[in-house]
């Protein structure tokens, strides 16, 4: 018997998974695609990965959506319209991509080594996918051809210009630990280098983003 | 006349241009009414290339003689394709003749929109953090694709 249930905009997921994106995700600043993934566990824990699934949930409208529980048959988490559904679907990795790649989709596949999306790239580890394939879960699709409204667009466009333009884009390897209140919000840190700048640019976003002040 | 063009060994797929995009021309951050994208291709040889689907200005543009309404035009003068918002039945006549698939139709306006290079200033190569894309006259971005190819095939070794 499937005990599968999904649901959005819930705060946790004991024994499951929370699918999380930051308020930034998908504004367009520079590393502004982080998923963050929360994974309840005895210790409680959770994994920070990037992909491009978290713009396109938040473009979907969902912002975060709690798994729990184990389908019967192998099944698809659908992201789309504010909603989070699973689709029965069978079949390999290759036909999961063909069959829900859009222009307007991130697909993510379940694989043996981590969680793969649809452009090639490995955005999740091994104990991951392993705790989805433990809930018959094969893939996360989100259908996202929504929008971001920033509460002030002007702002946002002359802060991601401004970010373009001063930040050394470089990558930076090292996550450090105050590095996750930026995971966070959405902003993955390894994709601009530290800079005295950052913190002030972050700050902006989540200004012109939500229009609330943010203390970083 | 300057134009946008796109060196997809430098792109990396990053999604900023179409954020940034949607967000100069309609206020919200919303990639799929961008009037740039990104789309990911298989070449002949099985390699993943990445095409920039954005208006060219084409020297002779479909989109001006398959438009029924004649609101599509092309300067004679800078070679620029603009195009009336007001009019459009959105029939799609242009979109589906676009060899490049630059029209996008935007749901606000029910009309099929095209790339207004922002005035001369796009917002997209402002962001575009690698370099891929870049607002310059087509002979001399040419001459550079083709000076940047030249040297990457004698590092492989394929000139001799």
């Amino acid at each position: 018997m499937s005990t599968l249930k999904i649901s959005c905009g819930a705060a946790d997921a004991k024994s499951g998974i929370l699918l999380s994106a930051g308020i930034l995700a998908g504004c367009g600043a520079p590393g502004a695609d982080v998923m963050i993934w929360q994974v309840a566990g005895k210790k409680g824990f959770k994994y920070y990965e990037s992909s491009r699934l978290a713009a396109a949930m938040n473009f979907a409208g969902a912002g975060r959506v709690a798994i729990k529980g184990k389908s019967e048959e192998p099944v698809v988490i659908y992201i789309s319209e504010g909603k989070a559904v699973a689709e029965p679907f069978c079949g390999s990795s290759k036909e999961l991509r063909d069959y829900y790649v859009t222009d307007n989709t991130v697909v993510l596949s379940v694989e043996d080594c981590g969680l793969m999306d649809d452009a090639g790239n490995i955005c999740g580890e091994e104990e991951i996918a392993a705790k989805l394939k433990s809930m018959n879960i094969c893939g996360i699709v989100a259908e996202g051809s929504g929008a971001v409204v920033p509460a002030d667009a002007k702002l946002l466009r002359k802060t991601i210009a401004g970010m373009y333009e001063a930040l050394d884009m470089a990558c930076c390897p090292e996550i450090e630990p105050e590095d996750e209140v930026y995971l966070a919000m959405g902003i993955n840190p390894k994709a601009v280098c530290k800079s005295r700048k950052y913190k002030g640019f972050v700050k902006k976003l989540v200004k012109a983003v939500s229009g609330e002040e943010a203390e970083l | 006349m300057k134009l946008l063009t796109f060196d997809q060994s430098k792109c990396t797929n990053c999604g900023a241009c179409s954020a940034v995009c949607s967000l100069e021309k309609k206020g919200v951050v919303q990639p799929s009414q961008a009037r740039i994208h990104i789309k990911a291709a298989c070449a002949e040889n099985g390699e993943k290339v990445l095409r920039a689907s954005v208006c060219q200005h084409c020297a002779r543009p479909v989109c001006v003689t398959a438009c029924m309404k004649g609101i599509v035009h092309k300067d004679p003068e800078t070679g620029f394709v603009s195009r009336e918002k007001e009019g459009c039945i959105a029939c799609a006549a242009c979109a589906v003749m676009c060899p490049v698939g630059a029209a996008v139709l935007d749901t606000d306006a029910n009309a099929f929109l095209t790339c207004d290079l922002c005035g001369g200033d796009p917002a997209c190569v402002k962001v575009c953090s690698s370099g891929a894309l870049s607002y310059a006259d087509p002979a001399e971005a040419s001459a550079a694709f083709r000076n940047s190819y030249a040297l990457k095939a004698v590092g492989r070794g394929l000139v001799k």
